[in-house]
């Protein structure tokens, strides 16, 4: 596989070359790049590569980094999720103190579908069944009566010892019995330790759960890591000596360079070849100094993205592509009220900023 | 978010016509500027376009017009209006368009821009702002496409 010099972003021992991308009108003399829809349409090539429940890995080709660090810049930050907010504390004495217990709480990834709930419009608004989802929250401590004596496991000991999110109750209010039927609120994860408890201790505590996004805090980001990395391309520019395999081998990452078995030829796995974590370290070796160049597909995307909470790993892009959607619409909406209105009054009126 | 605050202001110093100005967009970020930048720069007709994160009342293109002894004066003055404080939650889009004259004014030595387009810069905005839609439209549909058809390793992940 051979790429155009221009999608290519070199990679020398001590720098990086031809690092900015190039396709603009008037950067080249006689190239027209203007935008074409048709055009990036036939140059666009979106791939999943895997897909595990929790998990997808997938490839955009063709596009601008600027486009795919928005995508990713909004599963991160934007992509709406529910989180309890608020926590109302009746009892609390155990040896996690309430506000450290409640930013626990906070953190507890729940499966409440977001698309299910409104956002509240500003935080003091009224609660209603439309905006907030309610858990209570109530443990109480005992010593087991037919615990062994001696025994030093808290299991046998006591009962409820461990505050779980498990014990998280949902209480539907008004007509949430109805919307969420078939998925009633719950965390994703039932084994979160939130404190440990000794006999006489309670917690006691009315929860809030509200859509909020990542960007307000962490507790609302969708996904536990989204990420990308530009595709490595290695070029043999020589042969390497078949003595030199091995190490030539070694250099990159497993599987990212074949030798053949029988003529101890040597070259790169076309599909592997993105397995590479392009370390750099074949440019160490002064023989390997002149066989090898080393790159990145400048437009050529591997995005990895893990979802935690309720979006399954495969909706994350459509969801991010339907935040970054709204927003283009709410400002172009905006550009047009303020064409018009400059249009009628023939005057630019200026914000005093 | 109240309805007090606009979604685009038109910053002072923007060209009568509109041919070069700067728009600030309220609540936005990088995720929207850098994007939008890059639109703006496929379009032919502009010939310059940046963006800056947190307010800035001179944009960089200011700065070059203007004789350092002013920028000094003011940053001096008025430091509010020149640092942009990175918690504030807006971008400046500077767009400047080609034909733009410079013609100076005979009693100041600040320039005035003109241009015969009317509001050039506005329209290349709404332009960009609907050119990006249909790509992020393009980019699903080739994704859910994928999804459907394409054959993809699948695998179970325990948590």
């Amino acid at each position: 596989m051979s790429y155009d010099a221009r999608r290519l972003v070199g990679i020398q021992s001590e720098r990086v070359t031809n690092v900015s991308s190039t396709d603009y009108p008037g950067h080249y003399p006689d190239e027209d790049h203007e935008w074409s829809l048709e055009i990036f349409k036939k140059n666009l090539k979106v791939k999943v590569q895997r897909l595990s429940n929790r998990s997808i890995d997938f490839d955009v080709v063709g596009v601008d980094a600027s486009i795919a660090n928005a995508f990713r810049r909004i599963m991160i930050a934007e992509v709406p999720t529910v989180c309890v907010e608020n926590v109302y504390v009746w009892n609390n004495n155990s040896v996690v103190v309430d506000e450290v217990l409640s930013q626990r709480i906070g953190l507890i990834p729940l499966n409440v579908d977001p698309d299910l709930i409104l956002m509240k419009e500003t935080p003091t608004d009224q609660a209603t069944d439309r905006n907030t989802v309610v858990f209570d929250f109530n443990l109480t401590c005992e010593r087991n009566p037919k615990g062994k004596k001696d025994s030093i496991n808290p299991d046998e000991l006591y009962i409820n010892h461990e505050l779980l999110s498990s014990h998280l109750v949902w209480k539907p209010a008004g007509e949430q019995e109805e919307v969420f039927a078939g998925n009633p609120p719950a965390p994703t994860n039932p084994n979160i330790v939130l404190a440990k408890l000794r006999p006489g201790q309670e917690v006691h505590m009315e929860l809030h759960a509200v859509k909020g996004v990542g960007k307000d805090h962490a507790k609302f980001c969708p996904v536990a890591t989204a990420s990308y990395r530009l595709l490595p391309h290695i070029k043999i520019k020589k042969p390497i000596p078949p003595h030199l395999g091995e190490k030539f081998q070694q250099c990159f990452s497993p599987g990212v360079i074949k030798i053949d078995p029988r003529t101890k030829g040597v070259s790169v796995d076309e599909y592997n070849v993105r397995k590479d974590s392009v370390s750099r370290e074949v440019l160490r070796h002064p023989e390997f100094k002149d066989s090898v160049e080393l790159s990145r597909v400048r437009d050529f995307f591997l995005f990895n993205v893990e979802s935690e909470g309720p979006y399954s790993p495969e909706r994350m892009l459509p969801e991010a592509i339907k935040v970054m959607r709204e927003k283009l619409k709410k400002i172009r909406q905006a550009a047009e009220a303020l064409y018009d209105q400059v249009a009628v009054d023939g005057d630019v009126t200026m914000a005093d900023v | 978010m109240t309805e007090a605050t606009p979604k685009i202001k038109i910053v002072k110093g923007a060209a009568a016509d509109l041919s070069a100005a700067t728009y600030q967009i309220h609540d936005e970020s990088h995720t929207v500027g850098n994007a939008l930048r890059w639109m703006l720069m496929k379009n032919p007709k502009v010939e310059f376009c940046g963006y800056r994160a947190g307010t800035d009342l001179l944009c960089p293109v200011a700065y070059w017009l203007l004789p350092l002894s002013f920028i000094t004066m003011i940053t001096s003055h008025a430091p509010h209006a020149c640092a942009p404080h990175p918690s504030e939650n807006v971008i400046n889009v500077r767009i400047q368009m080609y034909g733009t004259k410079l013609l100076h004014c005979p009693c100041r030595q600040l320039p005035i821009i003109c241009h015969p387009d009317n509001l050039s810069s506005l329209q290349a905005l709404t332009t960009a702002l609907s050119d990006l839609d249909s790509l992020c439209e393009t980019v699903e549909d080739a994704y859910l496409t994928s999804l459907r058809e394409d054959r993809y390793e699948r695998w179970e992940e325990k948590s």
